[in-house]
């Protein structure tokens, strides 16, 4: 007992630091919103993590000029021929152009999308600690 | 002698002919409306009601009380509005058209947009992406790249 005495109060005092230090961890996959149509209507997820991902089909994100912009965003699914993985919004309306400019490379993004007309809805961004950032 | 009776020849053939020449024309009735001036009833005032001055007075204070009408400035009409440039969103609805024919949107594609929504109006604009972003999320235009969309 005396002989591993050291060592297990090392590591009884370093294991609560390390998960101290390590705070609240989003992880926050690219999804595709479809509905009971089956059109789709949004979709969500968070820059880094998309690039983090295992998968090597994950991506999301939006950009545009100073008179019209867009996001889109494809699911871990490999793309295929009848399959609504990826999802595309544009929009000419300038707070949503100023509000794409606000993304960072980790940040959590979520649009909605006109299933008629392809234009946005809503767009929603969010940068939070809790988000990983890119993974070099 | 003679001379008095060639004179009174003419005379009579004168007469003669000029009551001839006036029973050819029917003369218009003379019809008049009007009284002449001697059948006029005399207008005669009664009683006046109200007196010069209070008439005057009347007429002053509606004319105080009225909104004071001034001229309107002259606006000059607008310019007419310039023509609608339509090759830029020819040319984008083409490249639509083009991408759906095919199934794909390529780098070009976006390329080509992207210097298309800066020149057309906002209008177009929407009308172009209007079309582009349902067939896109259908999946009848597939991305052949994984970048900006325009």
């Amino acid at each position: 007992m005396k002989r591993y005495g050291y060592p297990l109060l090392l590591v009884t005092m370093l294991v609560p630091l390390g998960i101290a230090s390590a705070g609240l961890r989003q992880l926050q996959p690219v999804t595709i919103q479809i509905d009971s149509a089956n059109q789709i209507v949004g979709a969500s997820g968070n820059l880094a993590d998309a690039y983090n991902s295992a998968d090597t089909n994950q991506y999301i994100g939006c950009g545009g000029s100073a008179t019209a912009g867009w996001c889109q965003a494809h699911d871990a699914t490999p793309t295929a021929d009848g399959t609504l993985n990826l999802a595309f919004c544009t929009t000419t309306d300038p707070q949503l152009i100023a509000h794409i400019r606000s993304i960072s490379s980790d940040a959590f993004i979520a649009f909605s999308v006109d299933p008629a007309t392809g234009l946005c809805r809503s767009l929603s961004v969010s940068h939070n600690s809790g988000y990983r950032p890119k993974a070099p | 002698m003679r001379a008095v009776v060639i004179a009174a020849a003419l005379l009579g053939s004168g007469a003669g002919g000029g009551y001839l020449l006036g029973a050819t024309r029917t003369r218009p009735a003379v019809t008049s409306r009007e009284p002449a001036p001697a059948e006029r009833a005399p207008v005669v005032i009664s009683d006046r009601g109200v007196s010069e001055a209070v008439l005057h007075r009347i007429v002053r204070a509606e004319l105080d009380a009225a909104p004071l009408r001034t001229c309107e400035p002259v606006t000059p009409a607008p310019a007419p509005a310039p023509p609608v440039e339509t090759a830029p969103f020819d040319d984008g609805m083409r490249h639509v058209d083009q991408a759906l024919a095919r199934h794909a949107w390529t780098p070009a594609d976006a390329s080509a947009l992207a210097r298309v929504l800066d020149a057309v109006s906002p209008e177009q604009r929407s009308q172009i992406l209007s079309t582009l972003t349902p067939a896109l999320n259908r999946g009848q235009i597939k991305l052949t790249y994984q970048g900006p969309l325009f």
